[in-house]
C-alpha cells in the first residue's frame, strides 16, 4: 500500500493519520464546526508537509480516505433539517412517546435512576402532531389481519405536506417479518409525490433500517436514521466536493460502529453513530496482535469521558445488550464501547450524607475549565489533583502550549476537599485520585466479570490525554497485570481507521425453535433456518459485487442471538457451523450457547428443558483490508538515552506516603529496549505517562510502553 | 414457631452492631468507605444484571424485582430495586432463619444452603413474592447472606396469578412457605423443586426464575470474597457496620429537618373482593425529632375476603416512595426506615387474624403508597428538600393476568406488564408529573413490553395503547397522565384473564396536595362475543381509544361497562377487555397554572376544553386556538370571589359532612360509621 489516509473528527479535534510508503504522519488540528473541510484540509496540509510534499500531491497518491465522526450527532440534538413526521399503526401512534413508560432512565446513571422527582422523559424525535396511525395490522406471525387503507394513507400523507412535512418515516407492527404495508406506504407517497417533482420527499422505511423485532427500538433506529441522513450527507457533499476538486476521485470510506468501513454509498447513517471510539477498539485488535496478547482492555480517558471496550481471543466480538444512541434505545448491532464521566477535567466535591468524596461525573470543561487553568474555574478536579502531587509538569501542558497555576488548584482542593475531610492538600489530592482510579478500575472488572473474564488474563490498553496518568492506578486496581502505553495515543482513533476491513453485517429476526420445550429434542426447521443463511449470503454478495470488491476474498461468520424458553433477554452467540445440517449440528450449536450462557450466568440459569430458541441471526461479511503494519524499530539498551531525562522533580507517592525526587523523562527520546523503574514520570506533547514505585517500563520495538508490577 | 407481629417490626430494624464491630467501622481508612461503599453500589447493579437477563417472568423481565445484600446479622447493606417494597422481608426472614434454625442440628445454616420464603407470617411478602436468601460463608465465618426475591405469576392459588379477591381464608391462596432451606451445597434440592413445581400452574418459569435468583446471589459472594481476599473479613464487617451507622444518621437527620408535629391523612378504598365496598385507612403520622411514628388506628377491621395486609409488606409499601423520593440518595438499606416506628393495630385490615387470607395485600396497601407520603410531604414542605415534594404517584393498578394456552402451545400465566407500568408520576411542586412514567411502586425500573414482545408472548392483539386523557389530578402542576389499553383475544379459542384490582371506580384512593385535584376514578370495558377479526379483515372502524370504544361502540359484541372488581372469567376468541390505569394527583391551585400550559394540554388532546374552562378557568379562543388571557384573568377573579362565598367555616363543614352517610350496603366492611371500629365477627374457618 502506497497511501492511507484516515480522518477522525472529534467535539474539539480533528486526528489525521497518515501512513505514506510505510511511513507515520500524524497530527491533531481544531474542528471547524462550521465547516468541517477547512478542519479536514487543515489537517491534510500539517500531514503533508511533515511528509514533504503539498496536499494535492497526498491526495492524488491516496487509495483511501477513511473517515468517522462524532458531529453528526451534534446537529441531530439540535433536530436541524427538514420536518419529518411519522408513520405508525392505528392504536399505537404514541409508541415513541411512551418510551417503554420508565424512559427517563435509559443512559441514567444509578443515581439519576433513583431520583426520580427530578427525572424527566425527553422530549420526542417527531412530536405527536406530526404522527399518524395508519389503518392496518400484521400479527405476531407475520399474517395481514387488517389490510391497508390507501386512501386513509393518501389524505393523511397530503395533509402533512400541507402542514409543512418534508419526509416521512414508516414504523409499522411486525414489519420486520411482514414489510408489505410499509413498503406500500412508500409506492403511495412516490405515486403522489413523484421524485421527478420538487416536492419530492424521502420516506424511509423502519424494516430497511433495523429488521428486527421491538418497534420502539426500531421506530428510535428509523428516525434517527433519517435525521442523521440528512446532516450527513449535507457534511459528505461538502467534503466530498473539496476532495474532488483537488483530485481525489474515490468514494470515501465510511467508519461503522458494527467495527468496519464500507463506501460512503453502502452506508447508512445510524451506523456512522460512535465510529470513532469503534475504530480505536478495532484498530486495538491490530496493536493486540502485534504485541501477541489475546485479551485486551481498550481505555480511553480524556478531559470528561472514560471509554472502555474489551478485545478478547484476538477479536473484539461485543455489541451493546441495550445500544443507545444519546438516550434513545435502538437495538441496533454496534460494537459496544463504554463511557463513564470521568476524566481529567472530573470535578470532586463533598457528598453531604453520608459524607463521603465524589469525583464526576460532572465535568468542568476546557472553559472554565480545571482551576489550574487559572481561568475562572474553582472547583477541584482531577488534573488539579494530578499537578498538586506534581505529575503533571504545569510548564509542558498540551507540549507547553498552555501554562497551568498550582496555587488555584490547591486553594480549590483545600477549600472542597480537605478541609471538610480534614486531610491535607497533599492527602485530599490523593483521595481524589484514588476515588477517580477505582471507578475506572471497578467499571473494568464489572465489564470483564459480567461477560464471564477474568481481568487477569487480560493486557490493558491506555489511550487519551489521561489515560497514561492513571492507568497504574485504575489498570491495577481492575486486576490487571499489563498495562500499555502508545506514542500514537492522542490519535488512535484516527489510527484505529487504518486497521479496519471492509464489513457489512446482515440480519434477520426469525422465532426458531433449536431444542424442544420439555424433551431437549433437536426441532430446527433446518431448511428455513439454511434458506435464511442463504438468502443473507447471496444479497451479502451482490452488494459485495457492487462495491467491486473481490468476492473471492469475503469470509463469512455467523452469530445467533438465543434464549432459553422466552427468557426476556437473548445472548449473543458465535454459531460454530453456518449451516446446520443434522441432529448433531444443532446440538453444537447448543452447547456453544450452553458454554457462553454459563460463562456469564452460572450453571443455575442454564435450563435447556424450557425449550432453547434461535431469535435473530447475524451473518457478519468480512473482506480484509491490506492493513498499513506496525513500524518496528530495532532494540536498544535497557538504559534510556542520557538525552531523554529531562531532569527531576517532586512527586507524591501513596506508597512512600511522601514526596520523592522523581526522574521526569521525555517520552519521544525513549529507544526500543528501554527500562525504566518505577517511580518515574514521562512526558510527552499531549500526555504525562506516571509509572508508580513497584511499576517497570519497557519500551517494545513498537515504541509502546509495557507497564508491569515488579 | 411463628413471630409476632411485634417481633417481625424490630427485625426489620437495624440489629445494633457489637462494639467490635463499631470499633473496626471507625477504623477504616480515609477513602476506604468511599471506595468501597461505591463498590458494594456497583456489585449490586452487576448482581442485578446477571439476575434479570438470567429469569424469565414478565415482572422480572420489566425490573420489578429486589435484589440486595445484607450482613452476617441480616441487615441489609447494599441492594437494587425495582420494587422497593421487597426490602423489609429481607432482613425479617434472615433474621427468622438465625433465630431459628443457626443452631437447630435438625437445619443449621451452612455455606451454599438455599432459603426459600414466601409466607408474610414469617416476615416475607405477600405468597406470589419468592425470596431466595444464601448465607456467605468467608474463612468458616458467616460474613454477609445474598437475596433476591419478585413476584412471580403464578404460586397455585385459586385462580391464575396468585391473588385470588375470592379466597376466604390462607389454605387457598397456593404456596405459602416459611423460611425454609431448599438447597444445600449451592444445589437445590431436587424433592423440593419438584414440591415447587407441582404447586404452580408455570413450573418452569418458577425453576428459571429460581435459578436466576440463585445467580445473583452468587455474584454478591463472588465478588465480596474478592474484597475479602484483598482486604480481610474484618474490613468486610467494618465497612458494613459503617454503612448501617451512616445510613441511619442521614436519615435521622433527614427527618430531624423536617416540622414536628402530628399528620393525618384519612382515604377510602371502595372494594373489598369481588364486589363494591368501602374500606377506611386512617394514617396518623407523628413526627418528633429525628424518629417518626405510623400509627393506623381508625383503619378498618379486618374482613371475611382477602383484602387485607400484612405487616412487613405494609413497611414495604411505606419504602415504596421513601427510597424514591425522600431518601433517594440513601443506600438501598433497612438502616434508612429504623427511625420509623409502627403501630398496625390487631384485627384491622393491616394486621389482620393469621388464619385470614392475605394475598390480595398489596391492593390494600396501595392507599399506603399515596396516603404516606402525603403526611410526609406536609412536613417537608419547606426543608432544603422542599423541591421533592409533589402529589402522589398514580397506584391505581389494573393488573391483568392472562392465562391458558398461548398461541405457540405452551401453557402461560403471566402479568401483562403495560397494565402496571402505565402509571403516570404525580405533579412535582414545580412541574407536572412525568406521562406514562412507569410504575408507581418501584418507577426507576418500570418498563413496559413493546406490543410485538407482549403479543409474540401472549396470544393477544393490542388495539390501542396510550395516554389516557383526563387520567390526572389537576392542579397547578398537573399529575402525569396514566394509560389506556385494550386487548382482544387472538390466534386462540380463549384466555382466562384476571384483572388485578385494587377500586377506585367510585373513590380514588389518594389525594392531590396542597389543593391539587385527586384523579378520576376508573372503570373496566369488556366486550364479549366481539366481532375484533372480522371487523379488522374488513377494514371497519377498530376503536383507538377508550372514549372511542365507550361512546362509538364501533365493535358489535356484548358491552359490560364494570367496577374495577374480580374475580377474573374466560374471554373468548374475538372478545376483548379495556382498562385505563395509573393516575395521579395534583398540586397547587388549578387557578394559578398557567394559561398556556393549559392551551399546550388542550391541544395535545391530553385535556379537554371543558376542563381548560370550569377547572382552569381557561378561556380559548375557538377561532385562533390561543388563550383569551383578559378573559381569563376575569372568569379567575370571578371563581377566586365564587370560592370565598361558597366557603364553610370548619364547624359548618363538619355538621354537614356528619350529616353524610353511604348506603348501608357500601358498609358491609367498613365496621362502625364513621369511626371503623368493628361491629361483625368474622367467621374463619
Amino acid at each position: 500500500m502506497k497511501t492511507s489516509i484516515n480522518i477522525d473528527i472529534g467535539g474539539t479535534f480533528t486526528d489525521c493519520y497518515v501512513v505514506r510508503n510505510g511511513q507515520q504522519y500524524y497530527c491533531k488540528t481544531p474542528t471547524t464546526g462550521y465547516n468541517l473541510s477547512i478542519g479536514f484540509m487543515a489537517a491534510l496540509r500539517d500531514v503533508a508537509s511533515q511528509a514533504g510534499i503539498s496536499d494535492e500531491e497526498l491526495l492524488n497518491q491516496a487509495e483511501s480516505i477513511c473517515y468517522s465522526t462524532t458531529l453528526a450527532m451534534n446537529t441531530l440534538i439540535q433536530r436541524k433539517g427538514a420536518r419529518l413526521a411519522l408513520l405508525l399503526t392505528d392504536g399505537l401512534t404514541q409508541t415513541h412517546v411512551l418510551g417503554k413508560a420508565a424512559q427517563f432512565i435509559d443512559g441514567a446513571t444509578v443515581a439519576e435512576t433513583r431520583d426520580v422527582a427530578h427525572a424527566s422523559k425527553f422530549p420526542p424525535l417527531i412530536p405527536l402532531e406530526d404522527t399518524v396511525g395508519v389503518k392496518e395490522r400484521v400479527d405476531c406471525f407475520g399474517k395481514i389481519v387488517r389490510p391497508l387503507d390507501e386512501q386513509d394513507v393518501i389524505e393523511k400523507v397530503h395533509r402533512l405536506i400541507l402542514d409543512g412535512v418534508r419526509g416521512f418515516v414508516v414504523c409499522l407492527q411486525y414489519s420486520y417479518l411482514n414489510p408489505v404495508h410499509e413498503l406500500r406506504i412508500r409506492e403511495l407517497i412516490n405515486e403522489e409525490y413523484p421524485v421527478s417533482y420538487l416536492g419530492a420527499v424521502p420516506v424511509v422505511l423502519s424494516h430497511e433500517v433495523l429488521p428486527r423485532r421491538y418497534e420502539y427500538q426500531r421506530g428510535n433506529a428509523a428516525m434517527l436514521n433519517a435525521y442523521l441522513h440528512q446532516s450527513m450527507a449535507e457534511e459528505l457533499r461538502t467534503m466530498a466536493d473539496e476532495l474532488r476538486d483537488r483530485g481525489f476521485r474515490i468514494p470515501m470510506l465510511m467508519v461503522h460502529n458494527t467495527g468496519g468501513v464500507a463506501e460512503v454509498f453502502r452506508t447508512k447513517a445510524l451506523q456512522t453513530y460512535n465510529g470513532g471510539p469503534v475504530a480505536g477498539l478495532m484498530g486495538s485488535v491490530e496493536v493486540a496482535k502485534a504485541h501477541g496478547f489475546q485479551n485486551v482492555v481498550v481505555t480511553d480517558m480524556g478531559g470528561t469521558s472514560f471509554d472502555l471496550g474489551l478485545v478478547v481471543q484476538g477479536s473484539s466480538r461485543f455489541y451493546a445488550w441495550q445500544p443507545l444512541v444519546e438516550r434513545w434505545m435502538v437495538d441496533q448491532t454496534m460494537i459496544e464501547t463504554i463511557s463513564i464521566g470521568a476524566g481529567g477535567g472530573s470535578i470532586a466535591h463533598m457528598e453531604d450524607h453520608p459524607r463521603r468524596l465524589e469525583v464526576g461525573p460532572q465535568s468542568a470543561g476546557s472553559m472554565p475549565g480545571p482551576a489550574c487553568y487559572d481561568q475562572g474555574g474553582t472547583l477541584p478536579t482531577v488534573t488539579d489533583a494530578d499537578l498538586v502531587l506534581g505529575y503533571v509538569n504545569p510548564e509542558y501542558f498540551h507540549g507547553g502550549q498552555m501554562f497551568l497555576n498550582k496555587e488555584p488548584a490547591e486553594e480549590a482542593i483545600r477549600e472542597k476537599v480537605a478541609k471538610p475531610l480534614g486531610l491535607s492538600v497533599v492527602e485530599a489530592a490523593m483521595l481524589i485520585r484514588r476515588v477517580i482510579d477505582l471507578k475506572m478500575g471497578d467499571l473494568i472488572y464489572k465489564e470483564t466479570v459480567m461477560r464471564g473474564f477474568d481481568p487477569r488474563t487480560f493486557a490493558l490498553f491506555a489511550y487519551g490525554g489521561a489515560g497514561p496518568t492513571h492507568c497504574c492506578g485504575y489498570g491495577f486496581r481492575a486486576g490487571v497485570p499489563r498495562v500499555i502505553v502508545f506514542p500514537l495515543s492522542p490519535v488512535f482513533c484516527a489510527y484505529g481507521s487504518s486497521q479496519l476491513d471492509f464489513v457489512h453485517v446482515w440480519e434477520r429476526s426469525r422465532h426458531m425453535a433449536l431444542l424442544a420445550l420439555g424433551t431437549q429434542k433437536p426441532i430446527l426447521d433446518l431448511a428455513a433456518f439454511n434458506g435464511m443463511v442463504e438468502e443473507m449470503q447471496r444479497s451479502a454478495l451482490e452488494e459485495v459485487k457492487t462495491e467491486g470488491l473481490n468476492i473471492e476474498r469475503v469470509h463469512f461468520s455467523l452469530e445467533l442471538e438465543m434464549r432459553f424458553g422466552t427468557q426476556p433477554n437473548f445472548l449473543r452467540c458465535t454459531s460454530p457451523l453456518l449451516f446446520i445440517r443434522n441432529d448433531s449440528d444443532v446440538r453444537a450449536v447448543y452447547e456453544q450457547f450452553a458454554k457462553e450462557y454459563a460463562d456469564v450466568y452460572t450453571r443455575h440459569t442454564v435450563m435447556p428443558e424450557l425449550g432453547v430458541n434461535i431469535e435473530n441471526l447475524f451473518l457478519k461479511v468480512i473482506i480484509p483490508r491490506e492493513k498499513p503494519p506496525m513500524p518496528v524499530y530495532p532494540l536498544k539498551g535497557e538504559t534510556p538515552p542520557r538525552e531523554a531525562l529531562k531532569g527531576k522533580r517532586l512527586a507524591y507517592w501513596e506508597e512512600y506516603k511522601d514526596f520523592r525526587d522523581t526522574n521526569v523523562y521525555e517520552q519521544t527520546l525513549l529507544q526500543p529496549g528501554n527500562i525504566i523503574q518505577g517511580p518515574a514520570i514521562l512526558e510527552a506533547p499531549d500526555t504525562t505517562v506516571v509509572v508508580t514505585p513497584g511499576t517497570r517500563l519497557t519500551i517494545t520495538k513498537y515504541l509502546s510502553g509495557v507497564l508491569e508490577r515488579i | 414457631m411463628r413471630p409476632t407481629t411485634s417481633e417481625i417490626l424490630q427485625r426489620i430494624k437495624v440489629t445494633p452492631p457489637p462494639p467490635e464491630e463499631v470499633k473496626l467501622a471507625n477504623s477504616l481508612a480515609p477513602g476506604d468507605f468511599e471506595i468501597y461503599s461505591e463498590k458494594l453500589s456497583n456489585i449490586s447493579v452487576e448482581a442485578k444484571e446477571v439476575y434479570v437477563r438470567s429469569g424469565l417472568s414478565f415482572f422480572l423481565r420489566s425490573g420489578d424485582m429486589a435484589i440486595a445484600m445484607a450482613n452476617a446479622r441480616g441487615d441489609v447493606v447494599a441492594g437494587y430495586c425495582g420494587i422497593n417494597h421487597m426490602i423489609p422481608a429481607i432482613p425479617a426472614t434472615i433474621k427468622y432463619i438465625l433465630a431459628s434454625y443457626k443452631d437447630d442440628p435438625t437445619v443449621g445454616i451452612k455455606d451454599g444452603d438455599i432459603f426459600f420464603a414466601n409466607e408474610g407470617l414469617y416476615g416475607a411478602s405477600h405468597n406470589p413474592d419468592m425470596l431466595i436468601v444464601m448465607p456467605m460463608f468467608y474463612d468458616g465465618e458467616l460474613i454477609a447472606w445474598g437475596a433476591a426475591a419478585v413476584h412471580e405469576p403464578d404460586c397455585g392459588a385459586l385462580e391464575p396469578g396468585g391473588q385470588s379477591a375470592q379466597c376466604k381464608n390462607r389454605y387457598v391462596e397456593g404456596l405459602h412457605v416459611p423460611p425454609s432451606k431448599i438447597g444445600e451445597n449451592f444445589q437445590l434440592r431436587n424433592d423440593w423443586m419438584e414440591f415447587f413445581l407441582n404447586a404452580t400452574r408455570v413450573p418452569l418459569m418458577l425453576k428459571i426464575d429460581t435459578g436466576a435468583k440463585i445467580a445473583g446471589c452468587m455474584t454478591f459472594r463472588k465478588r465480596l470474597f474478592e474484597i475479602a481476599d484483598e482486604k480481610g473479613k474484618d474490613f468486610i464487617k467494618g465497612l458494613f457496620t459503617k454503612v448501617l451507622i451512616e445510613t441511619e444518621a442521614k436519615a435521622r437527620r433527614r427527618i430531624a429537618s423536617w416540622n414536628d408535629g402530628v399528620y393525618r391523612v384519612l382515604l377510602f378504598c371502595d372494594l373489598a373482593g369481588t364486589r363494591p365496598s368501602l374500606i377506611r385507612v386512617f394514617i396518623t403520622m407523628i413526627k418528633k425529632g429525628d424518629e417518626i411514628t405510623f400509627d393506623f388506628t381508625g383503619t378498618s377491621p379486618e374482613n371475611e375476603g382477602a383484602f387485607q395486609g400484612i405487616p412487613s409488606l405494609n413497611v414495604g409499601y411505606v419504602c415504596m416512595q421513601t427510597f424514591t423520593y425522600y431518601f433517594h440518595d440513601l443506600p438501598v438499606s433497612n438502616a434508612a426506615i429504623t427511625p420509623i416506628n409502627w403501630n398496625f393495630p390487631a384485627a384491622t385490615i393491616y394486621n389482620p387474624h393469621p388464619e385470614a387470607a392475605v394475598s390480595m395485600a398489596p391492593l390494600v396497601d396501595s392507599p399506603l403508597l399515596t396516603g404516606i407520603p402525603q403526611a410526609i410531604y406536609k412536613a417537608m414542605f419547606d426543608s432544603n428538600e422542599r423541591d421533592i415534594v409533589g402529589g402522589p404517584d398514580g397506584a391505581l393498578g389494573v393488573g391483568q393476568v392472562v392465562a391458558g394456552i398461548d398461541q405457540w402451545g405452551f401453557t402461560i400465566s403471566e402479568i401483562v406488564s403495560r397494565s402496571m407500568n402505565g402509571h403516570g408520576q404525580g405533579a412535582r411542586m414545580y412541574k407536572d408529573g412525568m406521562d406514562v412514567f412507569g410504575m408507581a411502586y418501584g418507577p426507576a425500573s418500570g418498563r413496559q413490553a413493546d406490543v410485538e414482545d407482549e403479543e409474540d408472548l401472549l396470544p393477544l392483539l393490542c388495539l390501542f395503547s396510550s395516554m389516557s386523557p383526563e387520567s390526572f389530578g389537576h392542579g397547578k402542576y398537573r399529575g402525569g397522565a396514566g394509560s389506556e389499553h385494550c386487548y382482544a383475544v387472538h390466534n386462540v379459542d380463549y384466555v382466562v384473564w384476571v384483572p388485578v384490582n385494587m377500586g377506585g371506580s367510585y373513590v380514588p384512593h389518594s389525594q392531590g396536595l396542597f389543593g391539587g385535584y385527586p384523579p378520576p376514578s376508573a372503570a373496566l370495558v369488556v366486550v364479549r362475543n366481539a366481532n375484533v377479526d372480522e371487523a379488522m379483515a374488513k377494514g371497519e372502524k377498530i376503536p383507538t381509544s377508550l372514549r372511542q370504544l365507550v361512546t362509538e361502540r364501533p365493535l358489535k359484541g356484548d358491552y359490560d361497562i364494570r367496577d374495577l372488581f374480580m374475580p377474573g372469567e374466560p374471554i373468548m376468541k374475538g372478545g376483548l377487555w379495556a382498562f385505563r390505569t395509573g393516575m395521579s394527583g395534583g398540586y397547587g391551585d388549578c387557578l394559578e397554572r398557567d394559561p398556556e400550559l393549559v392551551l399546550k394540554d388542550v391541544k395535545s388532546g391530553i385535556m379537554s376544553d371543558w376542563s381548560a374552562r370550569n377547572i382552569y378557568k381557561v378561556i380559548i379562543d375557538p377561532e385562533s386556538h390561543e388563550v383569551d388571557l383578559k378573559g381569563t384573568e376575569k372568569l379567575r377573579a370571578r371563581e377566586r370571589k365564587n370560592r370565598l362565598r361558597r366557603g364553610k367555616t370548619y364547624d359548618e363543614f363538619l355538621k354537614r359532612w356528619l350529616q353524610k352517610k353511604p348506603p348501608e350496603e357500601a358498609l358491609e366492611n367498613y365496621g362502625t360509621w364513621p369511626d371503623a371500629k368493628q361491629n361483625k365477627t368474622i367467621i374463619r374457618y
